[in-house]
């Protein structure tokens, strides 16, 4: 009699909502169904099921927890009922069975209607319905467990989901996890879930359900702890006290991981083409595709090989990550895609190199060995120019003899950049500008110079034992793992090794590089450089579209450089794309870019645009003329378009 | 606890068994101790008025008698069986009035008795509907609309519609302006009058326990620190005052026939020494047995004579 009062209760409470989220389920069911038959990906319709269970029903069950219970338990009327003549626990478990009741009418109605639809096109047996509504069933039965439980825990529940949330989250990214293989996730595996007929996944099934049975039992044992006085104190709003309680917990939860776990390493990626070149020792595979590129790859794997290995043996380094390079001939020369989370991988196009390109090539791939071996630190730290100076330094100069066709390109690069902004020269704290200014080969070629003077000034081995200081040594992520780097800091450390102050060496290294501009060779490469600055502006035309424009000025330079444009071949390019909240180097890819003539009477550049108001984007003018191997980025700059 | 002589309008229930029993209950919660070993028992018929200040171990004293927490230690028997035997058949025979009304905001009064009733097997449909026409309650209205004093009043309507044997009143008036408060006590009283049920009506306000109480318990600390009459409660506690410049410390107001007495409170007030005295069984003294002079007797009220009590423990 009580049951039935308290059920009567429920039904008469909630029955409107309730029969408003049957029909939004079904109109949801429906849509997924018209939606699947025409889908040509899809197999079979019972798909559906697996997607609203992923999707649609845990909203479902948030919906009907916080009607069924959050409602009771946050008003109070649950001390009105507690007060009756009826069993302590009655109203609730009534409650957890009515949840489930209602979820699991729900998600068999949808089988019903899926299994129904299959049927025209699939042989929907007996056995294979019930064991789509077993795994179902189960799987409804852990959301509304968690549901159940969590909805007890009155206001803290918003954080305890947001936990669950990232829990998830974590398994599911977390590379060294296959989540695919662990209960719940198994048993709602993408594969197996529809197309799995006749195995019943008995792991999947008792492993989640193990878990339900856990959040119900906490759910039950909560109400009960100190005769529900824990239960009474969580429905009531959280105070000041306790957000800062949580607010604390959860920081000091985070430093904890963050300070002290550190992150599992992922196993490389392996080429399974039979078209791959390989070495052991090092590790390296390099993917050509086609037998008549065999050759190529061969000579690439030698050199580098090589190259690592003495690499290896000059800073002690104790392993090197596996490097993966795989042939792309529809890519341009110098356009590489690159990769550092599981050894180095990079795509690229060499196939019509000339030695120059080799060595960005080359030095593209140290740059990944060395990063990695920081763990990718040093690409963040105020020693980032000694990973790209060392990098260049030692496919130039390093293993082989220096080719003074590339040291003179190098040079008249690095001269223009200080000649453009001598602030340039403070390579500790501007190292990141600099590179998003003049862009990473005009950077790097700063850098590289940096090193020789080190190399030609103060011997071979103070450059070696910069780069054993930076960039032999993992650096931890942990919190206390960044402290102890940085302690002392990059600077006093460069001095150490130097055995100066850094504004000395800085100074005597921009003198020393200034001199070269007297090199007849460097000037050669100089002489071809245009002297222009350029202006980006960004404006809303007439008819509400959004243009980029950019025009060119003569600029007075103490370098030889060209001021007569009209002898000069190459072309001027305005390039741009959006900035991401994360994205820390811009390389700008060819993908928007605008070719002219380089004049400085009219308006060299004027282009519709995709951005919208609120976007960031990053503009480059840049020169490509034929003796430079890549371009000379004139000017750049950030943009928030209004 | 001092035990006085009852009221003789009580003395006939107190012969037959106690409808409500607390023996030596004990309660913390943690390492707070919230009562240390209760003792009291009710008899049929009888009002009987729980005070005691907020804080005292009242509600948690109910909450025990409702079964809704267990006791640590003691035994609590209501109706002469043992609350755990089967509290749920004992609760049909309650009518529980709480301190905080929390029914369901969106129900009327009509399904708030069709959902109650489902639980008492004894349920008066037609004494809700009279009740509700007396109490002037609408019964088409949601609860959630109602005041505070409407509320308690559907409250004390659910209570009494299941014509419980015993009425537990949690200070259902806290919150309610004194002319509601007037109107729930007659209606209390009244009813249970009618009735013949027995009352337990737990609060910290002496007026409400003076308009209504045949018997009283005093609660202090988790302990029973009086339970008797009203009567023999304030003719056992008295007052004497002597102008200070007649005071020598260790005076007292006389020499009385027994000496079983115990100071109360005594000090300084307004520029007289004020001595407070509580008196055992039998051994009260007229006012003009006072037998030193300058000694004056002071009146007390009900409410003086709580505070008296309940400070000296």
């Amino acid at each position: 009699m009580a049951a039935i009062a308290l059920l009567a209760k429920d039904v008469r409470e909630h029955w409107l909502p309730v029969v408003f989220l049957t029909l939004g389920c079904l109109a949801v069911f429906l849509l997924l169904l018209v939606q699947n038959k025409q889908a040509a990906y899809s197999m079979s319709t019972l798909e559906i099921v697996r997607y609203a269970l992923l999707y649609l029903m845990p909203v479902v069950a948030l919906i009907v927890g916080n009607r069924l219970i959050v409602g009771e338990y946050l008003s109070g009327t649950r001390l009105f009922v507690e007060a009756l003549p009826l069993g302590q626990n009655l109203p609730l478990v009534l409650k957890y069975l009515l949840g489930y009741a209602l979820l699991s009418g729900l998600t068999l109605a949808l089988i019903f209607l899926a299994a129904k639809s299959a049927s025209v096109a699939d042989e929907i047996t007996l056995n294979y319905l019930v064991l789509i509504s077993s795994k179902s069933l189960v799987m409804l039965w852990l959301y509304w467990s968690i549901v159940f439980c969590f909805s007890l825990c009155g206001y803290l529940r918003v954080l305890l989901y947001l936990v669950l949330l990232l829990i998830v989250g974590a398994l599911l990214f977390f590379p060294g996890i296959d989540a695919d293989r662990i209960p719940p996730f198994a048993l709602i595996d993408q594969q197996l879930f529809v197309f799995e007929r006749d195995v019943i996944p008995w792991f999947a099934i008792i492993g989640t359900s193990l878990l339900a049975i856990v959040f119900s039992a906490a759910g039950f044992i909560l109400t009960r702890i100190g005769e529900g006085s824990v239960l009474e104190r969580l429905s009531k709003p959280m105070t000041r006290r306790d957000f800062v309680a949580v607010s604390v917990l959860l920081v000091a939860g985070f430093s904890v991981w963050s300070t002290v776990v550190e992150n599992t390493e992922v196993a490389p990626i392996q080429f399974s083409s039979e078209s791959v070149v390989r070495n052991n020792d090092p590790e390296v595979s390099i993917l050509y595709l086609s037998d008549i590129h065999k050759q190529s790859a061969d000579k690439m794997l030698r050199r580098l090989s090589n190259s690592l290995v003495a690499l290896q043996a000059s800073l002690g380094l104790q392993s090197l990550p596996s490097i993966k390079i795989a042939l792309t001939p529809d890519r341009e020369k110098h356009d590489m895609e690159y990769m550092t989370s599981a050894g180095v991988f990079i795509s690229s196009n060499w196939l019509e190199h000339d030695s120059y390109d080799d060595a960005i090539l080359d030095s593209v791939i140290m740059h990944g060995v060395l990063s990695a071996q920081t763990n990718g630190r040093a690409m963040l730290e105020p020693y980032h120019w000694v990973l790209d100076g060392f990098t260049r330094w030692w496919v130039e100069q390093g293993n082989v003899e220096l080719d003074l066709q590339h040291q003179a390109e190098l040079f008249a690069r690095a001269l223009w950049v200080l000649d453009t902004d001598p602030e340039a020269q403070q390579l500790v704290s501007r190292w990141q500008i600099t590179a998003d200014k003049f862009s990473y080969p005009s950077a790097e070629a700063l850098a590289w110079s940096a090193m020789n003077y080190i190399e030609l000034t103060y011997g071979r081995d103070i450059v070696f034992a910069l780069a054993s200081e930076f960039l032999s040594k993992p650096v931890g992520n942990t919190l206390l793992a960044t402290l102890r780097d940085r302690s002392p800091s990059a600077q006093a450390r460069m001095e150490k090794i130097l055995s100066k102050g850094m504004d000395e060496f800085l100074l005597e290294w921009v003198d020393w590089l200034s001199a070269q501009k007297n090199d007849p060779m460097v000037l050669s490469y100089l002489r071809q450089i245009p002297a222009l600055a350029g202006q980006v502006s960004s404006e809303i035309d007439e008819n509400g579209v959004h243009r980029l424009s950019a025009s060119y000025t003569p600029r007075d330079s103490n370098l030889d450089l060209n001021t007569d444009l009209s002898a000069m071949s190459g072309q001027c390019t305005l390039k741009h794309d959006y900035i991401g909240p994360f994205d820390m180097e811009f390389e700008l890819s060819d993908d928007y870019e605008d070719t002219s003539f380089c004049q400085v009477l009219l308006p060299a550049h004027s282009v519709e645009s995709f951005y919208s108001s609120g976007d960031r984007a990053i503009v480059a003018l840049e020169y490509e003329g034929e003796l430079f191997h890549q371009p000379l980025r004139i000017h750049s700059e950030r943009l928030d378009i209004q | 606890m001092i035990g006085l002589s009852d009221n003789p309008s009580v003395v006939q229930s107190q012969s037959a068994s106690p409808v409500l029993r607390l023996n030596e209950v004990q309660k913390s919660f943690g390492t707070l101790k919230v009562l240390d070993g209760l003792s009291l028992d009710v008899y049929p018929g009888e009002v009987f008025g729980f005070l005691g200040r907020n804080g005292a171990g009242k509600s948690t004293a109910i909450r025990l008698l409702m079964g809704i927490t267990q006791a640590d230690a003691g035994q609590i028997s209501l109706f002469g069986q043992p609350l755990k035997s089967d509290l749920i058949r004992i609760r049909q025979k309650i009518g529980y009035v709480a301190q905080d009304q929390n029914m369901y905001p969106w129900m009327t009064p009509t399904v708030l008795s069709k959902f109650v009733r489902g639980f008492y097997p004894t349920w008066d449909e037609k004494r809700y509907q009279q009740l509700l026409a007396d109490f002037q309650l609408p019964l088409k209205r949601r609860i959630g609309t109602f005041s505070g004093g409407m509320k308690a009043k559907l409250a004390l309507t659910l209570a009494l519609s299941s014509r419980p044997q015993l009425l537990i009143l949690d200070e259902p008036t806290a919150g309610m302006d004194p002319v509601a408060r007037r109107e729930f006590l007659d209606l209390v009283r009244e009813q249970t009058m009618n009735d013949g049920a027995t009352t337990f009506f737990s609060t910290h306000l002496i007026d409400e326990i003076e308009a209504i109480a045949d018997r009283i318990a005093i609660v202090e600390s988790g302990k029973t620190v009086y339970d008797g009459a009203l009567d023999p409660l304030r003719e056992s506690i008295k007052s004497w005052s002597v102008p200070m410049s007649h005071f020598t410390p260790g005076d007292m107001p006389g020499e009385f026939v027994n000496r079983s007495l115990k100071i109360l409170k005594q000090g300084e007030r307004q520029g007289r020494w004020v001595v407070t005295l509580q008196f055992e069984q039998n051994t009260l003294i007229p006012n003009d047995r006072v037998l030193n002079e300058q000694w004056q007797h002071e009146p007390m009220s009900l409410e003086d004579v709580f505070i008296a009590v309940v400070a000296n423990n």
